[in-house]
């Protein structure tokens, strides 16, 4: 069943991130996004794109990302960029504002790169600490995001649903659940993606990201890199699916950072995106409550004849 | 067991040298070995650092050679690495790097060019403020410096980089050397370049360092006799260079 559906400032449709190539057309077009996501970095100094986006946020419900707080910094955060952060945050005024369960800096050096954290008490203690800052001196809630990883740790103590949760605890942040990250590192790190999400605690979880990965065939075998550069696989539109049955429909953004496509695509993501969503609503208030199991199973694959890419999802979710 | 602090400084260091023998204990990987798969950090940022160099300068990396770039990104990052999560501001120090980089030796216009581009940028990520009119210079009194565009950048070139930025060259050419002073501006979401006379630069760069009119004539009137103070205003306000008036104090004047 689903939990409680959080209320998320967001609407509980389907958004897309907005990149510089779509910005001229957004403006001029307005097309039908549910909301846009930007990068806080990439605003954060006087540009043509900055200027824009004052125009923008007239037509849509803006959300901000951030990518380099490193709130899981042990020498902490720094507040140089989270005073840049908060301007950009009174200027925007976006409906939410999220970061992610990572640090980025280290030994003075910008690593331009979301780097893993063990799962154990210090981390816990410093992440907390870092994110009591950040709402603090942003004046709002945020949310955290889970990350997709090549390497874990020895020294965790507690696994990754466990520590998010527990952080949403200790800081009232809430949680942005990106759906291609779980499946990523699930591959990489062998763990099972479904038990991941089963264990996150959903009243948290305000916001949900989808976005592509690629497969890279290493000595070690394949490894799944989180490079935003493609469709959504399949196997993450199953897990989707199985992510809105528990939790219930969420503001969802669909991410494409490489090799961005041409505006449509990113449209016809979220669409499938919005549909999907509305599918398994229906099933829940309508057919799904008065079905046995096997014949819930059944209507899952229904469900997949509405992608594009079935025919490879059944292979996907074989190594899921 | 290491703290936090001391295995994040361990992870950068090993990222920085390429080694992860240090921190490799430190993780699991599945199957996998997970020092090869720490080093998928360690070459996302290098990859993705080196792309963000390519974007700002793009015709530099054509001049150069591409493989050529990635090299000099790769050692530039290797000794330059970002200090913060602003990465607009990377690079700034890339012209310099060049222009020492026994590798460039034999074409020192990269570096030129380089710096050229960086202006470019530094004009397109700066803020665009209201101008006045030529009708606001009225409003001048003795002592009076000009506030000019912050998107207002300077390039002193020995090699005439302007015509090849604007071929965006594939190949370097064989090029004479021409001392050329140019002035690059953000005018919305466009470029605007100037080719300056040696007066002209002198003039300019004196006012965006603060100093008073009538010290930025003196010294531009050293450099060229024909130096008309009248007809350079016009130019600087009819051109939407200026943003204000300000009061200049004699000392501040010397300050940079």
């Amino acid at each position: 069943m689903p939990t409680k559906t959080p209320r998320s400032p967001l609407p509980p449709v389907a958004g897309i991130g907005l990149r510089g190539p779509h910005l001229a057309q957004i403006l001029k077009q307005r097309p039908s996004a549910g909301w846009l996501e930007v990068h806080a970095e990439n605003y954060m100094h006087a540009s043509p794109a900055t200027a824009a986006l004052e125009q923008v946020r007239k037509n849509y419900t803006l959300s901000i990302h951030g990518v380099g707080l490193s709130l899981g910094s042990a020498q902490g955060v720094d507040s140089s960029h989270l005073a840049r952060l908060k301007a950009l945050c009174d200027r925007f005024q976006p409906a939410m504002v999220s970061e992610h369960l990572a640090w980025c800096i280290g030994d003075g050096i910008y690593l331009n790169d979301l780097m893993p954290l063990p799962h154990d008490e210090e981390a816990l203690a410093i992440v907390c600490r870092n994110i009591d800052q950040a709402q603090e001196a942003i004046g709002r809630r945020i949310l955290i995001e889970n990350l997709s990883s090549y390497v874990g740790f020895a020294r965790s103590t507690m696994a990754e649903p466990e520590f998010l949760g527990e952080i949403a605890r200790r800081t009232g942040c809430g949680l942005l659940l990106d759906i291609n990250n779980v499946y990523v590192s699930a591959r990489n790190l062998g763990f099972d993606a479904e038990a991941y999400i089963a264990g996150l605690p959903g009243e948290s979880i305000e916001e949900i990201h989808l976005a592509g990965h690629a497969s890279n065939d290493t000595t070690d075998g394949p490894v799944l890199i989180d490079n935003h550069g493609s469709a959504v696989a399949p196997a993450v539109w199953s897990l989707y699916r199985s992510a809105l049955e528990r939790f219930g429909t969420r503001p969802t953004l669909i991410e494409w950072d490489s090799d961005i496509p041409p505006l449509e695509t990113l449209l016809g993501e979220a669409m499938w995106a919005d549909l999907l969503a509305e599918t398994v609503a229906d099933a829940s208030r309508t057919v799904l409550p008065f079905l046995p199991p096997s014949r819930s199973k059944s209507a899952k694959v229904a469900l997949c004849d509405h992608h594009p890419n079935r025919t490879n999802q059944q292979k996907e979710r074989a190594h899921a | 067991m290491r703290s936090l602090a001391e295995l994040q400084t361990a992870m950068t260091q090993a990222i920085m040298a390429g080694s992860f023998v240090d921190v490799e204990g430190e993780f699991t990987a599945g199957n996998a070995d997970p020092g090869r798969r720490y080093a998928i950090y360690r070459n996302n940022m290098f990859l993705s650092l080196a792309a963000h160099l390519r974007t700002v300068f793009p015709v530099t990396a054509r001049l150069g050679d591409e493989r050529f770039f990635a090299y000099a990104a790769h050692q530039f990052i290797l000794r330059e690495p970002p200090r913060s999560a602003r990465l607009v501001v990377y690079g700034a120090a890339f012209p310099r790097f060049l222009s020492r980089f026994p590798a460039c030796r034999h074409a020192p216009i990269l570096a030129q060019m380089a710096a050229l581009e960086w202006a470019v940028h530094s004009s397109l990520t700066s803020a665009q403020r209201p101008f006045l009119e030529t009708k606001d210079m009225a409003a001048i009194s003795a002592g009076q410096g000009l506030e000019l565009q912050p998107s207002l950048h300077f390039v002193l070139s020995r090699w005439p980089v302007l015509g090849l930025w604007a071929h965006q060259a594939e190949r370097q050419q064989a090029l004479p050397r021409k001392t050329c002073r140019i002035a690059v501006i953000r005018h919305d979401d466009d470029i605007r370049f100037f080719e300056l006379s040696t007066a002209r630069f002198a003039f300019w760069r004196d006012l965006v360092r603060r100093r008073s009119l009538e010290e930025a004539a003196t010294r531009a009137l050293a450099r060229d006799a024909q130096f008309n103070l009248a007809d350079e205003l016009v130019f600087l306000f009819s051109n939407r260079l200026v943003t204000g008036l300000i009061p200049i104090q004699p000392d501040k004047g010397q300050v940079q």
